[in-house]
């Protein structure tokens, strides 16, 4: 039954990633050609994004979510290569330490950019107060 | 016979006790309308060759021994007319999917042994097995959620038309997950947890790609394919634990607590 809760998992997933990167492309990209909102996708914009708590939570849940997804289908597919239980185990394992690998790596960025950025935003308040 | 016409029957032959690999003969066979392959591996074997080896039994499509590839098709060479299927050439082989003992006899262990362990037969408590209590009433929708699926015969064509399966040995394929779903869906039955132990691991019902391979080559019509969806889709509700609970069955009568239903008598004999 072990497979049955990470499938469920998967598929959980793969609907929360439905409405999240709906969100992301109606935000972002459909807006910016739909509605011509000009400066959806510019730097300033994205930088704005990275110092409001709100996207911090809504980028890690991306990519847990989005990571989880995709690579438990990988591991799906590199699976049916093998007959071998030891290298599925194996291939199991890899996909487990690079999921978390990038998982860390991407939340640590995310933070950090959420960091910077409110750092420049409370100089900026500074500058502003003075 | 006046309207014979000949047909040219590529076999596959091969014995792993004399052959490195497989290889193809060619026999040239007469066929008239109504004749299907098995006839025409035995004119082969009684004519040409009596070496070549293959299975059957009934020779009606009911025992599912006679299962072959024929001309890139998994199915029962009792059942395919000839001429259905060409007038000039016609290509035979083993199914694919199982190891060749030899020349069209494929090795159906790995198919009974993950029937089998899908156990496929009715549980009940065990304390009723020492003391029945009666027979169990089933409705004619009840008996429609699985009965199509009491026509597998276990030919293995659906196993050997499976993608899945020819890349992964150990994944339990069409055959074995849809006997579990006939078994889930019979009211009688209250085995669905053990099964779903089997069904639901890594080699169980969420490798199925859903080709559909399966139930286009089923030689008796049942459909797999659907099975093994219900299947997927059963044990992720049970897992969220939002699965319907089973109707259980009416016990129609026994010796002891059984209660009779409210059923009319028959009427009375007139002769």
């Amino acid at each position: 039954m072990k497979e049955t809760k990470y499938f469920t998992l998967h598929l959980f997933a793969g609907l929360v990633l439905f409405f999240i990167l709906g969100f992301h492309f109606l935000y972002t990209h459909i807006g910016t050609i739909l509605y011509k909102v000009e400066d959806n996708i510019s730097i300033e914009r994205s930088q704005g994004r990275d110092s409001q708590t709100i996207f911090l939570v809504f980028f890690i849940f991306l990519l847990g979510f989005g990571l989880y997804h995709a690579l438990f289908g990988l591991k799906n597919i590199l699976h049916e290569l093998t007959s071998s239980n030891g290298l599925k185990n194996f291939i199991t394992g890899v996909i487990v330490i690079v999921g978390i690998f990038l998982f860390v790596f991407g939340s640590y960025f995310s933070v950090k950019a959420y960091k910077n950025q409110q750092i420049k935003t409370s100089k900026a308040e500074v500058i502003n107060v003075k | 016979m006046s309207n014979e016409i000949n047909v040219k029957f590529h076999i596959r032959r091969y014995n792993p006790k004399k052959d490195k690999s497989p290889y193809f003969q060619v026999f040239d066979i007469p066929v008239s309308k109504g004749m299907v392959i098995l006839d025409a591996l035995h004119y082969i074997r009684e004519n040409y060759d009596s070496s070549l080896a293959f299975r059957y039994s009934c020779r009606m499509g009911v025992c599912g021994s006679c299962g072959m590839l024929i001309n890139g098709s998994p199915t029962l060479a009792c059942n395919t007319q000839i001429l259905d299927v060409s007038d000039k050439e016609i290509t035979i082989g083993p199914l694919p999917n199982f190891q060749i003992l030899k020349d069209l006899v494929p090795d159906l262990m790995p198919l009974f042994e993950k029937h089998r362990s899908i156990s496929p037969f009715i549980i009940r408590d065990e304390k009723e097995l020492d003391d029945p209590e009666g027979e169990y009433y089933q409705t004619p929708e009840q008996l429609e959620e699985y009965l199509q699926f009491t026509y597998c015969i276990k030919c293995g064509c659906c196993m050997a038309a499976c993608p899945t399966l020819a890349t992964d040995k150990n994944y339990l394929g069409p055959q074995p997950l849809s006997q579990a779903h006939r078994y889930n869906k019979d009211t009688r039955d209250s085995g669905r947890k053990k099964r779903n132990e089997i069904t639901g691991s890594r080699d169980g019902a969420f490798k199925c790609h859903y080709a559909g391979e399966c139930s286009r080559v089923c030689p008796k019509g049942v459909d797999p394919a659907k099975a093994v969806q219900i299947l997927k889709r059963q044990l992720v509700f049970e897992f969220l634990h939002l699965i319907k609970k089973q109707e259980p069955c009416q016990k129609l009568h026994g010796p002891g607590k059984g209660e009779k239903l409210d059923i009319p008598e028959a009427p009375e004999k007139t002769v």
